[in-house]
């Protein structure tokens, strides 16, 4: 059964592909138990390249035989093994029970990421030595270049074909089925191709993965939250679920809770907090609230223009049905829906508003960080009509603040301050800041704004929730601003440290993930607070797999395998600067980030092929690039993704995919597996590295400059050691 | 067969790792945690001799205030984390230790039935003796005292603070209260002294001696009674359910006034049979005169994914209280909602509107309906 080298480069073009949409298909399945913050989401990714790691690292030589065998065992596993992580995902919720409502510990969703993530990527680096090696019968000290770009153009086909094409049309088990019916048909091309026939069993699957699908999640569901599941539906961002208990509906975007409708008694109080400040002003933009009563009522008040934006564009029309039953307003001219990022909107466009009350969710991620940081706030001061009024929403307090709850309450509170000097700020467990525009001017106390909003009352007219205005006093208001927890916000407030959370320097997602972890006093808040553990552990680990380099491959493969490290540490920590720079800019947008996810692998492609083809493309030159095109990325984070994104994005790509096949090039000589398994066991090893420290350490530590800074610095040593030896 | 250009051997590799890996993970939790305050030892003023505890021998104590009945050696410290084991003898280490005081609408607490509209200067210290996955202020309940920041507010500061708030009423509230038993003691007797009202916002988990104690020395006292199955105390809370009934019998007719709270919370304890059976317990053990309050959870510590109880589950809620003849039940944190004033027992009227907690109109007149003259049972002036 000797392949030849036409099916071998298929079999790697596959493994690419299949790995491209395994990786981004298992994060947002394995949400499903864990929250989606960057903790968890760091540990994912991490666990994917240590499952790579592991792979390409225990990976003995054998015979050729043996070793197609092991090529072909990995095609065929990798997708089964996923099918088993992503329904044991699933499953986990049933084996482990959980109290309603409750998450599982951090420890325990490390340990999930862990074994639900590492078993599946392991086949992604086990094949690959193997293949190489095979492939070097012909191809020589070419082979390790040739199948790491095959591969990277397979991942690159791979996450085009996921985020453009499937995302939108399939379901896990379809996708899953495709690939192990791919699979089959690939076993069956070197094998034996009567094997082909098999391929029907997961052709069928795929037709009736949505039936499957749907049963599946809806038992589980039913079984672990306390309403039944009426609705569910994948969307680009991630999953929506609507349950149904006595009466209401509740919306959750991958498992977290977003609404409930309707919301009538809860919103009582934030429509007549927002309505006194509204006045006379008539345009309004809102984000965050849920469009159940707050919407409905504050169009039933008069706004004028009222545009709605909602975070997930998917999620408008998924819920319409039941959102249309409590509040038919889809028809009211005053509002406009927009599907669409609030940064991208508000950076993009010119309109100006009377009011903007944005309400987004807790900063659990970098993602959700952008509407918290002075940026934001800045642009939305812009966003508003001289006379206008910002109002906001943040992490309150019931009775007393922890440094961790005061500190992460800090970091956006100055942020807010320093860009509205003049404003006013609630009491309790949501607090409510509002910001003059530059002409506004805000009632002086508590006492004054109910003065004044008690002239504008009883609110009349139709369409107004009776929940809403029924006996409304404008005392009410004063629970909104308790003396005593307001004086103390501000004692607290003065004794904190904590920086303004900026765009550049990003804190308060850090600093809410150590407050969840102090939530749940587990093990891992004492770990991760202080900055302390994780560098220093990823140091350690670093230095045991470099010691582990010289003990297999000696001085010669500790200096590849240190230049690879650092490569696959910079290309991931620069690309999360690059695209933590495009959402700052651009605000997020879903085809967008794709396409830099796209165009990465393209760049990575197009060096890798280059390098392997260009025998004159030696490390240290390579490295040098590199340190330039950082340059590149410090200069756009200065100015702001500007024009050259694009261009820098794909250069640096293009430089961190030349180095593999030059230094595979250049160390190879006769034992082509043992190099490739160094080369791509050390370059997924830098990448575990880079992803770990750049969301968990540097970016909340140091911010974007510091992180870019970093990769400069940790460049040079291996510009260095290529100069001195790989010239 | 080991490799000749190897420095070491695997073996001795992975021995090598594991240990540098252990210190890491270890020696910085080791520098974390000697440099947190728990290390530190509190102030002095802070630690009092305790009531309500026995020597067991060989320098081991129990507990006897709460139900935990917690057995410490030397140096050892309750499951509240507040009550302390030294040499031999047990310590409060939170007297006057007070980690949070507000000024709070006695409606907050809730007490609805108590001096309506009337401000409470509301303190807390640190610890708790059960552990709710729901609990509002665990940043308080649920930390060493040592952890958090404080002042001392000794017993006579205390009314001092309180006359100064504007508050006719002391509440001790946030975390547990019952905890800080000695401080409560002093302080209230301080606060009656000054012509105060003092009263507790507890969980009831205490034992009924300790419950009738301080019972006497306040002047209401109102309860979480959080489910009435023993599993969900188990499971949710750390505890069990006996011995809150057993200290709401004992305290019922002792304090001047007492109601009831219940945290509603979707699936967990809010089924129409568990909520009949506990009105129905209420209306026999204690009164129907004795309000119960069905409130409306809001995500909250652990519990951070579920959505806020149907406001319809908790009018159902209220109705069967009223079917087992509790007279006064209300629904709580639905600002708005009807069911959140006072009706009359015998007319039906409303006696009390609430909107919020910082709007009432209070129209009971001496302690009667004004409209068919009724007595109304509470504390009313
Ligand atoms: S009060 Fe504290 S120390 Fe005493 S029994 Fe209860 S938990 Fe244990």
């Amino acid at each position: 059964m000797r392949s030849g080298r036409r099916g071998l480069l298929a079999m790697a073009f596959y493994m690419g592909f299949a790995a491209a949409v395994i990786e981004v298909l298992l994060i947002r399945e394995i949400l499903v138990i864990c929250r989606g913050n960057e903790l968890i989401i760091g540990m994912i990714f991490s666990s994917w390249f240590l499952g790579t790691y592991l792979g390409a690292r225990f990976n003995p030589k054998r015979s050729d035989a043996a070793l197609e065998r092991r090529v072909l065992a990995a095609i065929a596993l990798l997708p089964l093994v996923m099918a088993l992580s992503v329904y044991g995902a699933h499953a986990a919720r049933l084996v482990f029970p959980l109290t309603v409502g409750t998450f599982y510990s951090f420890a325990a969703e490390i340990t999930f990421a862990m074994v639900f993530t590492a078993p599946v990527s392991f086949f992604v680096g086990f094949y690959f030595p193997p293949l190489v090696s095979l492939l070097s019968r012909e191809m020589k000290e070419r082979s390790g270049g040739t199948v790491f770009y095959i591969e990277s153009m397979g991942s690159f086909a791979g996450g085009m074909a996921f985020s453009f094409l499937l995302v939108d049309r399939c379901n896990p088990l379809a996708i899953l089925s495709g690939l192990l019916c791919a699979a089959v048909l690939i076993i069956a091309g070197n094998t034996n191709r009567k094997l082909a026939a098999l391929a029907v069993v997961p052709l069928a699957v795929v037709f009736l993965s949505g039936m499957i699908e749907t049963r599946i999640f809806a038992g589980v569901w039913d079984r672990t939250h306390s309403g039944k599941l009426v609705h569910y539906q994948r969307t680009r961002y991630g999953s929506v679920a609507v349950e149904a208990s006595g009466g209401t509906v509740s919306v959750y975007g991958d498992g977290m809770l977003n609404y409930t409708l309707p919301d009538r008694y809860e919103s009582r109080g934030l429509f007549h907090l927002v309505n006194s400040f509204r006045e006379e002003r008539r345009s309004m933009l809102l984000m965050g609230s849920g469009p159940g009563s707050l919407l409905h009522n504050l169009l039933a008040a008069g706004v004028e223009r009222l545009c709605y934006f909602e975070s997930d564009p998917d999620l408008w029309a998924a819920t319409a049905a039941f959102r249309e039953r409590y509040y038919p307003v889809d028809d009211n001219a005053a509002l406009a829906v927009f599907r669409e990022d609030l940064r991208h909107f508000l950076s993009a466009s010119p309109e100006r508003f009377d009011m903007i009350v944005c309400l987004p969710p807790s900063p659990e991620n970098i993602m959700l960080n952008r509407f918290y940081t002075r940026e934001f706030f800045s642009l939305c001061k812009k966003r508003l009509n001289e006379r206008g009024v910002f109002i906001t929403s943040l992490h309150g307090f019931s009775s007393y603040l922890s440094p961790e709850r005061r500190d992460f309450i800090a970091s956006i509170y100055r942020a807010f301050a320093g860009e509205f000097p003049s404003h006013l700020k609630t009491s309790g467990e949501v607090m409510y800041l509002v910001g003059a525009g530059p002409d506004a001017t805000l009632p002086r106390d508590a006492d004054a704004l109910v003065a004044r909003y008690g002239r504008s009352l009883p609110l009349r007219g139709e369409g107004f929730d009776r929940e809403v205005v029924e006996r409304y006093s404008p005392d009410e208001l004063k629970m909104f601003f308790e003396g005593s927890h307001l004086r103390y916000f501000d004692s607290v407030m003065a004794l904190s440290a904590a920086e303004e959370n900026r765009d550049l320097k990003p804190g308060a997602y850090w600093k809410n993930i150590v407050l969840s972890a102090f939530r749940e006093n587990s093990i891992v808040y004492r770990l991760i607070r202080g900055f302390v553990f994780l560098p220093a552990f990823v140091i350690i680990i670093t230095i045991l797999a470099l010691l582990d380099i010289r003990r297999r491959h000696g001085a010669d493969g500790l200096r590849r395998g240190l230049i690879i490290c650092t490569t696959g540490f910079i290309s991931m920590s620069v690309m999360l600067v690059l695209i933590l720079l495009y959402q700052n800019a651009h605000g997020l947008v879903y085809y967008r980030i794709s396409l830099i996810n796209a165009l990465f692998m393209m760049g990575l492609t197009l060096g890798s092929m280059f390098a392997s083809r260009v025998r004159t493309a030696r490390p240290p030159y390579i490295l040098c690039a590199i340190a330039l095109s950082i340059g590149l990325v410090a200069a756009q984070a200065r100015f702001g993704a500007g024009a050259g994104f694009w261009a820098v994005l794909v250069v640096f790509a293009f430089l961190c995919g030349a180095v593999f096949p030059a230094l595979f090039y250049s160390g190879a000589q006769d034992d082509y597996m043992a190099s490739a398994s160094l080369l791509d066991s050390m370059d997924h090893f830098g990448a575990i590295a880079g992803s770990i420290l750049t969301v968990m350490t540097f970016l909340p530590l140091l911010g974007l400059h510091g992180t870019i800074a970093v990769n400069l610095l940790l460049v040079l040593p291996a510009c260095a050691i290529g100069f001195v030896k790989f010239r | 067969m080991k490799d000749p250009d190897a420095l070491f051997g695997r073996r001795e590799f992975l021995r090598r790792g594991g240990r540098a890996l252990c210190l890491t993970a270890f020696g910085s939790q080791l520098l974390e945690s000697c440099s947190d305050t728990y290390c530190q030892s509190g102030a002095a003023y802070y630690v009092k001799p305790a009531k309500m505890w026995k020597k067991l021998g060989d320098g081991t104590v129990q507990c006897l205030l709460c139900p935990n009945g917690c057995q410490l050696d030397e140096g050892e410290r309750g499951i509240c984390r507040v009550r302390k084991n030294v040499r031999g003898s047990l310590f409060t280490v939170i007297y006057s230790r007070i980690s949070a005081a507000h000024v709070d609408p006695i409606e907050k607490k809730p007490l609805f039935h108590y001096l309506p509209g009337s401000t409470a200067f509301s303190i807390a210290t640190a610890g708790c003796n059960l552990s709710c996955k729901f609990c509002q202020n665990w940043e308080l309940s649920q930390s060493n005292p040592e952890d958090l920041s404080a002042e001392q507010i000794t017993p006579e500061d205390l009314s001092r603070r309180a006359r100064a708030s504007g508050s006719r009423v002391i509440a001790y509230t946030y975390n547990e209260p019952t905890v800080q038993f000695e401080y409560i003691l002093d302080s209230a007797a301080a606060a009656r002294r000054a012509g105060l009202r003092p009263v507790i916002i507890s969980n009831g988990y205490i034992r009924p001696e300790a419950g009738k104690m301080l019972a006497r020395s306040l002047d209401a006292i109102k309860i979480d009674l959080k489910a009435f199955t023993n599993r969900f105390y188990t499971d949710i809370c750390g505890g069990s359910l006996r011995p809150v009934l057993d200290n709401l019998v004992a305290i019922h007719g002792t304090v001047k006034w007492l109601e009831l709270v219940v945290l509603v919370i979707p699936t967990l304890n809010d089924s129409p049979g568990e909520i009949r059976k506990m009105a129905a317990w209420v209306r026999k053990n204690l009164s129907g005169d004795v309000p119960m309050h069905f409130t409306r959870f809001h995500a909250m510590y652990r519990i951070q994914n579920l959505p806020p109880t149907p406001v319809s589950t908790l009018e159902r809620c209220r109705q069967i209280a009223r079917d087992e003849g509790i007279r006064y039940s209300y629904v709580g944190n639905v600002p708005g909602h009807r069911w959140e004033n006072t009706y009359c027992h015998n007319c039906g009227k409303m006696i009390i509107s609430r909107s919020g907690f910082f709007h009432v109109q209070n129209d009971v007149r001496n302690g009667a309906c004004p409209h068919c003259g009724a007595k109304v049972p509470g504390v009313w002036t």
